[in-house]
């Protein structure tokens, strides 16, 4: 027990990485201001294309939906400019706590006002960003406080660690129920669809998709076990940032493929 | 705390007495430099982390889960506790698509009705050419939309729709042609509109034709 409890309160562990990661955190999030920038008129004008409807559950669900319930073009460039101010805060090492929290809460009232466009991608930045509050506190005077906020910070490192292996494992159950990944045609079928194919892909032999196939189940059902040990790594890593990119730049699925490599900077170590 | 807070709205004066006293054991907690967490205080801390970690996953497992949990209280308590705030849905292309959506639109133009024009394949091409300007939004707007109308019609043979004005799906839809149409393609208002929704399978192909409607 005592061994367990010092993870939490020895150090803050993976400061090189968090803050690696943080940066990339930031300026993904600065990517998606200049797309937000770039569609304006079809995201958040007068004559934008998404349909809304306003509806009040609580006090705790309104926070996230105050841009959906108030919407004016006006409160749009406002929380997008927030959520770009603050991630400059985050490049340049000022933010805190409080900043942190309210970009996470700008950037998901962002995510449920655009609903009908939103990937996997999208629920997880906010996600990321929720636990991203916690990194790396700014020391106080206090060491008991200072000791609490150790904690908080490695049992956030744990949380995210573990948001992603729960990710790929559920991703992987349901294609390992699936018949048409169990077959191995889903690839190759998901290439013949326009909205998440190119020429290229489109043009892939069916022996190629169906390798692919098999690769990407075992590669979803084994990193979730297999991240953990160092050995491991580079080609879980090496698959993985090469199937992001295929599905980034090859399916059009941009964001959710960036975020996902995002993610793979806490796994790396090197503090040790 | 919100509980207690709305509590103390209600004017429960205890309440406020029993907050001040918090307050103030809590400031002199926070403002004693020499106070360190005893071993058996950080141990009591870790297992409240640990706790609170294995809690939340264990929700957001409930909610994302391909199991089927049977047990109903937990499920609608992993939803008030997941949804929207920790949302995610990892049935990542389950089942693999296997059918291609077309979404055709014409309108009245002074000679009749204009070309058909298929938006969604428009829009997925401009995608195509260069895929970080964020063209993604609006193909997965318009797709995902479509996705919801023809699944909403599963095995309905080809024809002539009426759509109901309370269903959701097709409102959804129908109101993003409509701005489509006026922000894209300049349009304007009062100008009747004809859509074509096209589902092509390998086996079967089904065409719903859609006609009467006016841009706004």
């Amino acid at each position: 027990m005592n061994k367990k409890a010092a993870y939490f309160f020895d150090k803050k562990n993976q400061i090189k990485e968090i803050e690696w990661f943080r940066n990339a955190l930031y300026v993904f999030l600065l990517y998606k201001v200049c797309v937000y920038a770039l569609q304006f008129e079809s995201l958040f004008s007068n004559e934008r294309l998404i349909y809304h409807e306003t509806k009040f559950v609580n006090f705790i669900v309104s926070l996230v939906y105050v841009l959906n319930d108030h919407y004016s073009v006006s409160l749009g460039v406002v929380f997008i400019l927030l959520s770009a101010i603050l991630s400059i805060i985050g490049l340049l090492k000022k933010s805190n706590y409080l900043t942190n929290v309210l970009l996470w809460l700008i950037v998901t009232n962002l995510t449920n006002f655009l609903y009908p466009t939103l990937t996997a991608g999208d629920y997880l930045l906010c996600n990321l960003l929720f636990f991203n509050c916690f990194f790396i506190p700014k020391e106080s005077f206090n060491v008991a406080l200072n000791d609490i906020k150790t904690a908080i910070h490695n049992t956030s490192l744990i949380a995210i660690k573990l948001q992603v292996c729960l990710a790929y494992f559920i991703a992987a159950y349901f294609k390992i129920t699936d018949a048409s990944w169990l077959e191995g045609y889903a690839i190759y079928q998901t290439f013949q669809i326009p909205e998440f194919s190119n020429s290229f892909l489109e043009s892939l032999p069916y022996s190629f998709c169906f390798a692919l196939t098999y690769l990407t189940m075992i590669y979803q059902m084994s990193f979730s076990f297999l991240v953990w040990f160092r050995p491991f790594k580079i080609y879980l890593f090496s698959f993985g940032i090469m199937q992001h990119l295929l599905i980034a730049f090859g399916m059009g699925l941009f964001g959710f493929g960036i975020i996902m490599t995002i993610c793979y900077i806490l796994f790396l170590k090197y503090d040790n | 705390m919100y509980a207690l807070i709305l509590k103390t709205e209600q004017g429960n004066k205890k309440n406020y007495i029993f907050l001040f006293f918090v307050f103030i054991h809590l400031s002199k907690i926070l403002t004693n430099k020499e106070l360190v967490m005893s071993q058996n205080l950080k141990r009591f801390f870790s297992i409240v982390l640990v706790a609170i970690v294995c809690g939340h996953f264990t929700l957001v497992f409930v909610y994302a889960s391909p199991f089927k949990i049977n047990n109903k209280k937990l499920f609608a308590l992993s939803y008030m506790y997941v949804y929207p705030v920790f949302q995610q849905n990892w049935e990542l292309f389950v089942p693999a698509p296997n059918v291609e959506r077309k979404l055709f639109v014409r309108y009245r133009a002074e000679n009749g009705f204009s070309i058909w024009q298929d938006i969604l394949s428009q829009e997925i091409m401009n995608h195509r050419k260069n895929r970080i300007l964020g063209n993604e939004t609006k193909v997965l707007l318009l797709s995902n939309s479509l996705i919801y109308v023809i699944n909403s019609l599963y095995e309905k043979p080809s024809c002539i729709l009426s759509p109901d004005s309370k269903d959701v799906t097709f409102k959804v839809l129908n109101f993003e042609v409509n701005q489509y149409l006026k922000n894209k393609l300049k349009v304007e208002a009062k100008t009747s509109y004809e859509l074509l929704l096209v589902s092509k399978g390998c086996q079967n192909t089904a065409a719903y034709y859609i006609k009467s409607l006016k841009v706004n």
